[in-house]
């Protein structure tokens, strides 16, 4: 499968950088491009750093390490972001947290992750699983999408997990637990549904919301 | 309510609600001031946005298409840990799921109130840009400011289907 990359610093690997973040992201793409399966491409940018996305008809991993500096480098990925087509998996990556929450805000499904979280190998391995049709984000961002506690919560509510085998009920109950107390160290599975934040009530429209655009 | 990742069912739903609410209303409309409206007019700067907005238009159009997307139930056949149960179990559970999102979300009424809104901004825009897109006159310039407060009230309306939760941000567990 196709993985492409993304740096605010472009793909030289030969170009002198003070950026630390894009050394190891550069590293990251050495390191599948020689050690996986997978192809590894560099996303085109003409000389004002606006992306080229690929037009890919099959499933493609899309890691980016966005510009977020100033008002325009925003808006930029912004538009950046949104225009990713939905064969992309993509897979953000910096070292600021606003930065993250940025992008999170900017396309709510992407999977932020910090630099200092990510391996080639946990990469090859969300590779291979996008490939095998069931993305497996835990390998990059763990805690970040609590899948199991999920899936747990889904039979519990519905009440199904009884349908469960034995054998099976307790693993998905242990692997559900370790997402949880990932979550919140001191949470038990008898309220999972409050430390997923399902406690909130349902928010009432608002003609006078604080939310401001960004 | 819930943001899921990589599990998320409703990719599609939220990809078109971020182009509505961010890309249309926050960017297009609340952040341009009346001030900067009349300006861009004076110096033609609205000349070819209406092409793009009625892009977003269509693109708004489609969401109110998804907004069953945010169920629950459509994590069923997405989350790996529920991939080996029995595609009976799964499809009771995706039943059951259904039915408790529409207890929670009033998918009908919120598609009807949205698509109002969404009805009153489109025409108060295409008022609007009569206007926009002829040359500027000074004479009209109240007018002017009228239809573009009008556009930004009608969009402030729809903005707060989406800053309420009314239009969720994610799937909907129950």
């Amino acid at each position: 499968m196709k993985i492409y990359f993304y740096d605010r610093h472009g793909p030289d690997l030969e170009s002198p950088t003070d950026q630390p973040k894009t050394e190891a992201l550069r590293s990251l793409f050495q390191d599948i491009a020689t050690s996986s399966g997978h192809t590894t491409h560099w996303v085109p940018t003409d000389r004002r750093g606006n992306l080229s996305y690929p037009d890919e008809k099959d499933p493609y991993l899309l890691i980016v390490h966005p510009a977020t500096g100033g008002i325009y480098q925003q808006r930029m990925l912004h538009d950046q972001l949104l225009a990713v087509d939905e064969h992309a998996h993509l897979l953000l990556v910096s070292s600021s947290p606003q930065s993250l929450a940025r992008c999170d805000h900017e396309r709510a499904y992407a999977s932020p992750v910090s630099y200092d979280l990510i391996e080639g190998q946990q990469i090859i391995a969300l590779a291979d699983s996008i490939e095998a049709g069931a993305p497996d984000w835990q390998t990059v961002a763990p805690g970040g999408d609590p899948g199991t506690l999920i899936a747990y919560y889904l039979l519990r509510v519905t009440g199904h997990l009884d349908a469960l085998a034995d054998v099976e009920r307790q693993a998905l109950e242990q692997a559900a637990l370790a997402q949880l107390k990932a979550l919140r160290p001191d949470a038990s599975l008898d309220d999972a549904g409050r430390h997923l934040g399902l406690d909130a009530p349902p928010r009432s429209p608002s003609p006078h919301s604080q939310d401001s655009p960004t | 309510m819930i943001l899921l990742q990589s599990s998320a069912g409703c990719e599609k739903a939220l990809s078109l609600r971020a182009k509505v609410s961010h890309t249309w209303l926050d960017h297009e409309v609340m952040m341009v001031p009346t001030e900067l409206a009349l300006l861009r007019w004076q110096r033609n700067g609205w000349l070819g946005v209406q092409d793009r907005w009625q892009a977003l238009h269509r693109i708004a159009l489609d969401l109110a298409d998804h907004l069953d997307d945010f169920s629950a139930a459509r994590l069923v056949v997405r989350l790996p840990a529920l991939a080996s149960l029995p595609a009976t179990l799964r499809d009771a559970m995706t039943a059951q799921l259904d039915a408790m999102h529409r207890e929670l979300m009033d998918t009908p009424a919120i598609r009807a109130s949205y698509m109002t809104r969404l009805q009153a901004l489109w025409n108060d825009s295409l008022h609007f840009f009569e206007m926009a897109n002829r040359a500027y006159e000074d004479a009209r310039a109240d007018d002017f400011i009228a239809r573009w407060q009008a556009v930004r009230d009608a969009a402030s309306s729809l903005r707060a289907m989406f800053t309420s939760g009314e239009i969720p941000q994610g799937s909907l567990l129950p």
